[in-house]
């Protein structure tokens, strides 16, 4: 048990808050890699309760609360880390994917159960009844992953499987076979192979997104300063009127969400309260809800009023916001010289005019500009984006491996990762499926 | 029925390359030994190619050598060629092999178990496995003779109901000229399952009758690099006729031999395509299961049709015989099918045939009823070792051996067994392999099965496994001081090459780069350790990123590996086990938590109950409370 897990413990769908739990001896380390707070998780006592906010780099994913269990006094037994976000799948997810891309591993079923009896934290009755559970999310977690992977996903990534135990054939027959008279692939050949596998490998990565998205909608947040008309956008989008609108800033105070359909693709919509100084207190709280939004976005529409010269503030947001599209509102009243220069659509919702240009601009942002090759039977979930993030890392390995003129063996090394990477999602491939794979390929026997 | 006056420790059934590596490491314990076989005059014979070693196998060899065993050195003593395999790739995948003087072989081997002390060597056919109490006590031989043994090693070959095929004729034997064995009878009396497998060898054919002009000469490496780590005990001695090399002044002197390398073409396949009704594995007469990796020619032409040639080696099979073992067209086609194909191959259009091609069939049992100690479950103080446990190859089948006599005779001494993981040594991935999984042809090892092929290399077989057998007290003072020695050089070169500069950077800095190597080092740095130190710190620096990649796994296997699952538990009465996990379970029979998870079809979720399961049953009775765990609280959400 030295490596470190992770997982949503919480159910997934739209709960309250959403329960991360990292176990194993990294866990404060990696929680502090990606914690932004007063205290550093390493500082924190031992099951209080810090907030702060998880951060992947300079992006902020959420606001959350963050507890520290020190072994053996946690239900694991071993260093664990709870943290507390807001509810919703997405959010969770990313917060899942940012553990895991530091390190952690994604848990098995019944993982963190087993680590605890193992670290002597569970006695006979309970054991009895945790058992139970296991099975039973055994069941449902096999459930879930064969019905996801019937289909064109399981399709493909077997697929990529195969490819990989056939080019372990390759190189292994080339390692144990040197006195036979057989002509595996070697050099160019290996390399064009390990291209292919390098390619689908992303290629399935990049439905990462699209799976998402289709699950959820992607989260669209209307953003901007008091009275620059986001919510008219709103209701422009929505094809009627759901926000009250009036010139009076700050009329909106609360948060807003529907769903709309634009041209195929769910978008969970979310208004927000205009953001600015404020004394009133009903509209302080709805602008801390704006900016939490925000970081919970899959997409931020960041409204201005291109009539006014430039704020200060408004600036700040869009720089180094990637999922931010500037929308320049008011565009029937002229534009004033500070925009002449600035990317983004121009749009006038009194006029309703630019509307198809901005739905161009939304699909483009969320396609990634493949809007043509959306295919959502293939969309791969947090666990499988895991897998396959490692299966890619490791090729890119052996193909660094193959230029660098190392032995096959040490491709060999990658590859075998790659390939346990990948079987994580499909099945594991044992030795026997290699050599089966060598003796059918090639004519082996002195 | 005469019962033999002398109780022994050990009896070992069969003297092949199993049965010596038994009878030697239980008679060098000090157990008294028996070493039983159907003829004295064929003790170490390789009944198949005269050669050792090879890849992964050559690894074998190096590991029993390490642990003190007798195959390495009796190899170096007696071989007319030496190469190392793979010399151009990675350090870890190079695998010594050697071409034997076959008669010179087994002929040594003969005389050094003669002369070992408490081992007696006698010729008998055992027919039955005594049992008493569940343990093993005693063979009976056909001759109505008894022996008593506390402690019982089965390495019988292809011997047990053996069956040769030449064509469509057949005949009882283990190996062409010799009898066969009904022990199996015995085993199935007791309770084991017995299955079939296959294997096959190639006719020999007369030397002088060979155009080796044809052919192409391969020959063995210069200087030939010896398989004993201590190759200085062979010195040339008076009455020692069999040892054809010798070590003097340093130097290991062979006077090696060339192979040959021909090839078939269309015409032997057509002739092998037109015969194949007459062959006894396509008409269906040959019910075992024979190996992929070692198929006969007929079975090369049919599954690799496309295929116009298929390669040939002729090897010596030994310096005082013209016989020529013919590598490659192993076969069990009739005498005039195999006089006309091998007529038709380019260097062999007047070859004589001095001995058939043929195809053995014989019974094994399921290694799946072993234990790692090589015990079998069912019957207490009884190991098998070799083809029985359905492997092939003379190196599979001496480590076992090495491994079953020495746990027998540990046994006997009440000392814990000899365990090699599959982290320490090819032959812990070997018996755990065979003990998990079991196998469903000829198991022949491949570098590729081992999951730690990095480390698992054939110039640190001493580091890996010599402390092991060590402990045991299988291996000589000489051979201890040895390694010790080596420990503290690379020790002290290890410092030295991170604290000596050359030219900007340190040696250990230096050697990372691909185009450096320790040959371009000045030779007044390089003075103070020998070249073989070298090596080895060579390889340790160059591959340190790989080589810690392994030990970190080879460290996060260690918890389950080391959970011991209790001897007793009986897996059928676990509750919430999936059905086919219990019979899985029950069948195997896992001694630790890694190796139930190596099972096949096993999930980790399994493993998660399994371990709930040990827990409970190695807990005392009632509900014993460890310590309140800390489930996490059920918080209200606050919004931050």
């Amino acid at each position: 048990m030295n490596d470190t897990i992770a997982a949503i413990s919480t159910p997934l769908g739209e709960g309250a808050i959403a329960v991360l739990r990292m176990s194993g001896p990294r866990a404060i380390a990696i929680a502090d890699t990606v914690f932004r707070a007063k205290v550093r998780a390493r500082e924190l006592p031992a099951r209080v309760q810090q907030f702060g906010a998880i951060c992947d780099g300079a992006q902020q994913l959420d606001e959350v609360l963050l507890t520290v269990f020190r072994a053996p006094h946690s239900y694991t037994g071993e260093d664990l880390v709870e943290i507390a976000g807001h509810g919703g799948v997405l959010v969770a997810r990313r917060l899942l994917e940012l553990l895991l891309k530091s390190g952690a591993r994604s848990a098995e079923p019944g993982e963190f159960t087993q680590r605890a009896y193992l670290g002597g934290k569970m006695d006979l009755t309970q054991a009895e009844a945790v058992m139970d559970l296991i099975t039973a999310q055994t069941d449902l977690a096999l459930r879930a992953a064969t019905e996801q992977l019937e289909g064109r996903l399981g399709e493909r990534i077997r697929g990529l499987r195969e490819r990989l135990i056939e080019l372990l054939a390759h190189v292994e027959a080339f390692i144990d076979f040197p006195d036979e008279d057989i002509t595996p692939d070697t050099g160019e050949a290996l390399r064009s192979r390990l291209e292919i596998i390098r390619a689908e490998t992303a290629a399935l990565l990049a439905t990462a997104g699209q799976g998402r998205v289709l699950r959820e909608g992607v989260r669209t947040v209307i953003y901007g300063a008091p009275n620059v008309g986001k919510s008219s956008l709103l209701n422009l989008l929505l094809g009627y009127d759901r926000a009250i609108v009036s010139a009076r800033p700050g009329t909106t105070r609360d948060v807003i969400e529907e769903v709309i359909n634009l041209r195929g693709y769910p978008l969970r919509l979310i208004d927000t309260a205009g953001i600015r100084e404020s004394d009133d207190e009903i509209e302080r709280a709805g602008i801390a809800r704006t900016r939490q939004q925000v970081g919970r976005a899959d997409l931020v529409l960041h409204v201005v009023d291109a009539s006014v010269a430039i704020a200060d503030f408004s600036k700040q947001i869009s720089d180094g916001e990637k999922i931010a599209l500037l929308v320049l509102n008011k565009s029937d009243l002229g534009e004033h010289p500070d925009w002449r220069e600035v990317e983004g659509v121009r749009i006038s919702c009194r006029e309703n005019a630019g509307l198809t240009q901005l739905e161009d601009a939304i699909i483009a942002r969320i396609t990634g500009g493949h809007a043509a090759q959306r295919d959502w039977t293939v969309a791969i979930n947090a666990r499988h984006q895991a897998c396959l993030v490692q299966a890619f890392h490791f090729s890119d390995a052996a193909r660094r491996a193959l230029d660098d003129g190392l032995s096959p063996e040490f491709i060999a090394e990658e590859l075998r990762a790659a390939l346990a990477a990948v079987g994580a999602v499909v099945g594991q491939a044992d030795t026997e499926e290699i050599l089966g794979k060598i003796f059918a390929t090639f004519c082996i026997g002195k | 029925m005469f019962v033999y006056p002398t109780t022994y420790d050990v009896i070992v059934i069969g003297a092949g390359h199993a049965g010596i590596e038994a009878a030697m490491a239980s008679a060098r314990l000090g157990c008294t030994t028996l070493i039983l076989t159907q003829n004295l005059d064929s003790v170490g014979q390789m009944s198949c190619n005269p050669a050792i070693g090879g890849q992964a196998k050559g690894q074998i060899v190096r590991e029993i050598d390490a642990l003190g065993g007798v195959m390495g050195l009796n190899t170096d003593a007696t071989s007319i060629q030496f190469r190392m395999l793979n010399s151009t790739k990675g350090p870890s995948v190079r695998s010594p092999r050697a071409q034997c003087d076959k008669k010179a072989y087994q002929f040594r081997a003969k005389a050094m178990l003669e002369r070992q002390e408490h081992l007696d060597l006698k010729q008998g056919n055992a027919v039955r496995i005594l049992v008493e109490d569940n343990g093993a006590c005693g063979v009976e031989t056909n001759l109505g003779l008894r022996f008593n043994g506390r402690a019982i090693v089965i390495t019988t070959g292809t011997f047990m109901r053996g069956l040769l095929h030449v064509g469509l004729q057949n005949q009882a034997g283990g190996r062409m000229g010799d009898g066969f064995s009904t022990l199996s009878d015995s085993l199935k009396e007791l309770g084991f399952e017995v299955g079939r497998f296959k294997t096959g060898t190639p006719c020999r054919l007369h030397g002088r009758t060979i155009d080796f002009a044809a052919c192409e000469q391969q020959d063995g490496d210069n200087p030939p690099l010896p398989f004993s780590y201590l190759p200085e005990v062979l010195i040339r001695e008076k009455h020692d006729i069999f040892s054809l090399n010798h070590w003097m002044d340093g130097v290991f002197h062979v006077e090696q031999l060339p192979c040959w390398v021909t090839h078939t073409n269309s015409r032997v396949h057509d002739i092998i395509r037109t015969n194949l009704d007459k062959s006894p594995l396509y008409a269906g007469k040959i019910e075992g299961v024979g190996p992929r990796y070692c198929p006969s020619i007929e079975d090369k032409v049919v599954r690799f049709a496309e295929k116009t040639a298929h390669q040939i080696f002729l090897e010596p099979e030994g310096r005082h015989t013209e016989e020529y073992y013919v590598n490659g067209v192993s076969t069990s086609l009739p005498m005039d099918t195999q006089y006309a194909f091998i007529r038709s191959i380019p260097g062999l259009e007047n070859a004589e045939i001095m001995r058939p091609g043929y195809a053995v069939e014989y019974d094994y049992c399921p290694p799946t009823q072993l234990n790692h100690s090589l015990e079998t479950q069912r019957v207490a103080n009884l190991y098998f070792a070799g083809q029985i446990n359905g492997t092939s190859g003379y190196e599979e089948a001496g480590a076992q051996g090495l491994v079953a006599g020495a746990n027998a005779a540990l046994k006997i001494l009440g000392k814990p067994p000899l365990h090699l993981s599959r982290s320490d040594a090819y032959i812990g991935v070997l018996i755990d392999d065979l003990v998990t999984k079991g196998t469903s042809e000829p198991y022949r090892m491949f570098t590729s099965r081992a999951e730690h092929r990095l480390i698992l290399r054939q110039d640190n077989a001493d580091l890996r496994v010599t402390p092991l057998a060590q402990a045991c007290g299988l291996v000589s003072a000489a051979r201890w001081e040895k390694v010790q020695r080596k420990i503290a050089d690379l020790e002290q070169l290890r410092t030295f090459a991170c604290d000596t500069r050359f030219g900007e950077t340190r040696i250990a800095q230096w050697i990372l780069r691909p185009e450096n190597s320790v040959e371009h080092l000045p030779a007044e740095i390089r003075a103070g350790f020998s070249a073989d130190r070298w090596a080895a710190i060579e390889i340790e620096l160059k591959y340190a990123g790989y080589i810690s990649r392994q030990n970190d796994a080879i460290e996060r296997l260690r918890a389950s590996e080391e959970k011991h699952i209790p001897p007793q538990l009986d897996f059928s009465t676990l509750s919430g086990l999936r059905a086919e996990t219990r019979q899985k379970l029950t069948q195997i029979r896992p001694e630790t938590l890694g190796q139930a998870s190596r099972i096949s079809g096993i999930t980790p979720a399994d493993i998660a109950l399994l371990s709930v399961l040990i827990q409970r049953s190695i807990l005392p009775g009632s509900s014993q409370q460890a310590e309140t765990p800390q489930v996490a609280q059920e918080t209200d959400h606050v919004d931050p």
